[in-house]
């Protein structure tokens, strides 16, 4: 694989894409943030941050923008039952477009598509997007959104144009903030609460060395992402002591998990350079 | 068997499979809206652009919907969801909307409009979330008009309070309105067959392709599917294009700049995954209506619709239902492709089909079939 650190290549909602590319046989480290940001010119917004103000409430849906002002080739793997999406059929290898300038995780189940349009409009003030002519750009914006709408709110309370618009503007490199913000605020997984996560990795190993790979993800899953004794699933995955954890005891409560009305969505990218085809 | 009867075998069983079994003839309104539980709604703006909605229901619930996605630069929202391994299992309405991938935002407006009305896929506490696949197309910019006035949630919230049953405007108008084809300017049609055993088949389709729906000559491709005379008789060109007449740009202005999209329904009772061989077979009456079509610069993209009035198990095999369903769909779709370029009207930078063709259309009287 050639390598172009100028260029950068998404896939959105991908699970085993990256367990592809990153095989245990190559040395790891987490890059200096630990983030999707690890990776040059991926910038990330959040809409709302938790307040500063410990006394007002936590936000309770929201919306997050991966963006790469310069285009980044993309790819998406869509395998849920129950997606709610934008802009995944231009992502076909075969289909015309090869770059994609953002990509947009939201709450607000199909509603929270609308969070797409103001990050369209958030770009093309910028210039940012497919060039189609007279100066004029159509901002290549995939999205996908999970189901939060209705819990700890009222079932109207969604994102929508503005919180793209709010994510879009908030977006820049550096680091990541996790948690509740963004289109992780609302998230539950599992019977426990869901949020917003980033990684990173670096590979330092003969052919692979510069590879930077990174990774964004809003946790609202119907599956827990630990066992009956409430250990991480992907625990042995940890780098550096990334995930200071103390092993439970026997007496701590599991709960159970939750049906329907959940969603994972994420991004994974690389400073690697990628055609649509392999970033699929 | 001898060799003379395998062939009169292959001939017979030929006959039963491709003639047209059903009788054929438009249905009362020629438009899609002939299809019990379809109603149509268009928002169209000044300058030229617009949207179209089409909303499906059996007994205030949605219907089973499949698409066709084959142009190579489309526009879509909620096309994921339609893959037959999907859990929603139904369709509220389609949008179609102008504004390139901009125009993805009048599908919110159809989705208020819809909440408002309590229509949609419950989840949960009375609460609904309505699901509207939406394709576009390109037409900003056209005619000197601002690139940033295209369909926003607005339209769509219109589109959708406009929506109802019966005739259906064609030409310039919703998503057809800032519509261009071939190098003459192109619209929004619709049209609908009756076939046996009650079975209606319609389709809505807003033509803005690369491809041209006429041959060197100005002869319409599609315009031998005819029914009852409803292009009016045209009269068939025999020399070649009037002077003067441009032929359609290869790449007209650059990349990205068109795309058809439609939607053909049935009253006949479909599972998701018989809607997606419906529109797959629907997809290709565009082709036979548009050349070329599906290309790099077309986004072009079919729904298809099955609003459950008859059920499939009364048309005998559901294989030959559904291909008898999926041949109608695929003319009645092309016929509405015709519908949409004779509506079409001359704006200051197009000329229509008709203004460029008089002679072909001279004996068509505006509106006539409708």
């Amino acid at each position: 694989m050639s390598r172009n650190r100028r260029s950068s290549s998404f896939a959105s909602a991908a699970a085993v894409f990256t367990l592809f590319i990153v095989s245990a046989s190559w040395a790891q480290t987490p890059g200096p943030l630990n983030a999707i940001t690890d990776v040059p010119g991926i910038e990330v917004g959040h809409f709302p941050l938790p307040s500063s103000d410990p006394t007002s409430p936590p936000p309770i849906t929201g919306t997050t923008v991966v963006v790469s002002r310069a285009g980044a080739v993309g790819g998406v793997s869509q395998r849920g039952g129950a997606p709610g999406t934008r802009e995944t059929d231009l992502l076909r290898p075969e289909n015309l477009v090869e770059k994609v300038n953002a990509v947009v995780l939201s709450g607000g189940s199909a509603y929270g598509l609308a969070a797409a349009d103001g990050v369209m409009l958030c770009l093309e003030a910028q210039g940012v997007g497919f060039p189609v002519g007279g100066g004029h750009v159509v901002p290549i914006v995939p999205s996908a959104i999970l189901f939060d709408p209705g819990r700890c709110a009222t079932f109207s309370v969604r994102p929508n144009a503005s919180f793209g618009l709010a994510a879009c503007q908030a977006a820049k490199g550096g680091p990541v903030q996790q948690g509740n913000v963004g289109a992780g605020a609302g998230a539950r997984s599992g019977g426990s609460k869901g949020g917003l996560g980033t990684a990173s990795t670096v590979l330092t190993t003969g052919a692979s060395n510069g590879i930077i790979v990174g990774a964004i993800v809003a946790v609202n899953s119907s599956g827990r992402t630990f066992d009956a004794q409430g250990n991480f699933y992907a625990g042995f995955l940890e780098l550096d002591n990334e995930f200071p954890l103390i092993g439970l005891s026997a007496t701590d409560v599991v709960p159970p998990s939750s049906l329907l009305q959940n969603t994972t969505i994420a991004v994974v990218a690389t400073n690697a350079k990628l055609t649509k085809a392999q970033a699929t | 068997m001898k060799a003379s009867d395998v062939c009169a075998v292959a001939f017979v069983v030929l006959s039963a499979v491709v003639s047209p079994v059903w009788a054929q003839v438009p249905g009362p309104n020629n438009a899609i809206t002939d299809v019990p539980g379809i109603k149509v709604g268009h928002f169209t703006g000044n300058p030229l652009t617009g949207t179209t909605v089409v909303l499906a229901e059996k007994n205030g619930q949605g219907v089973a919907g499949g698409v066709s996605q084959r142009g190579g630069a489309p526009g879509t929202r909620e096309t994921d969801l339609l893959k037959p391994e999907n859990m929603v299992q139904i369709v509220n309405a389609i949008t179609l909307s102008g504004g390139s991938a901009y125009g993805l935002a009048a599908a919110s407006g159809v989705m208020q409009c819809l909440e408002g009305q309590g229509i949609g896929f419950p989840v949960g506490g009375g609460n609904v979330v309505p699901i509207v696949p939406t394709a576009i197309l390109f037409d900003p910019g056209r005619c000197g008009a601002p690139f940033n006035y295209r369909p926003n949630f607005s339209f769509g919230l219109a589109a959708c309070g406009a929506a109802r049953s019966g005739p259906v405007q064609e030409g310039n108008v919703g998503a057809g309105a800032g519509a261009v084809s071939g190098g003459v300017k192109g619209g929004l049609g619709t049209a609908s067959v009756v076939l046996d055993k009650g079975v209606i088949v319609g389709a809505i389709v807003a033509v803005n392709s690369v491809g041209s729906t006429f041959d060197a000559n100005g002869n319409l491709y599609a315009a031998p599917l005819e029914l009852a005379g409803e292009f009016g008789n045209l009269i068939p060109i025999q020399s070649g294009p009037p002077p003067g007449m441009s032929k359609p740009a290869a790449v007209p202005g650059g990349l990205l700049r068109n795309t058809t999209i439609a939607v053909v329904a049935t009253n006949v009772e479909l599972t998701k995954t018989q809607a997606t061989k419906i529109a797959q077979m629907a997809d290709d009456g565009l082709a036979r209506a548009i050349k070329p079509t599906h290309t790099p610069y077309d986004g072009d993209t079919v729904f298809a619709l099955g609003t459950g009035r008859i059920s499939m198990a009364s048309l005998g095999d559901p294989a030959f239902a559904e291909y008898l369903i999926g041949s109608a769909a695929a003319d009645v779709l092309s016929r509405a492709v015709v519908h949409a370029i004779l509506s079409a009207e001359s704006t200051a930078c197009e000329k229509s089909y008709c203004d460029l063709f008089p002679n072909a259309c001279r004996n068509r009287k505006k509106g006539a079939q409708k």
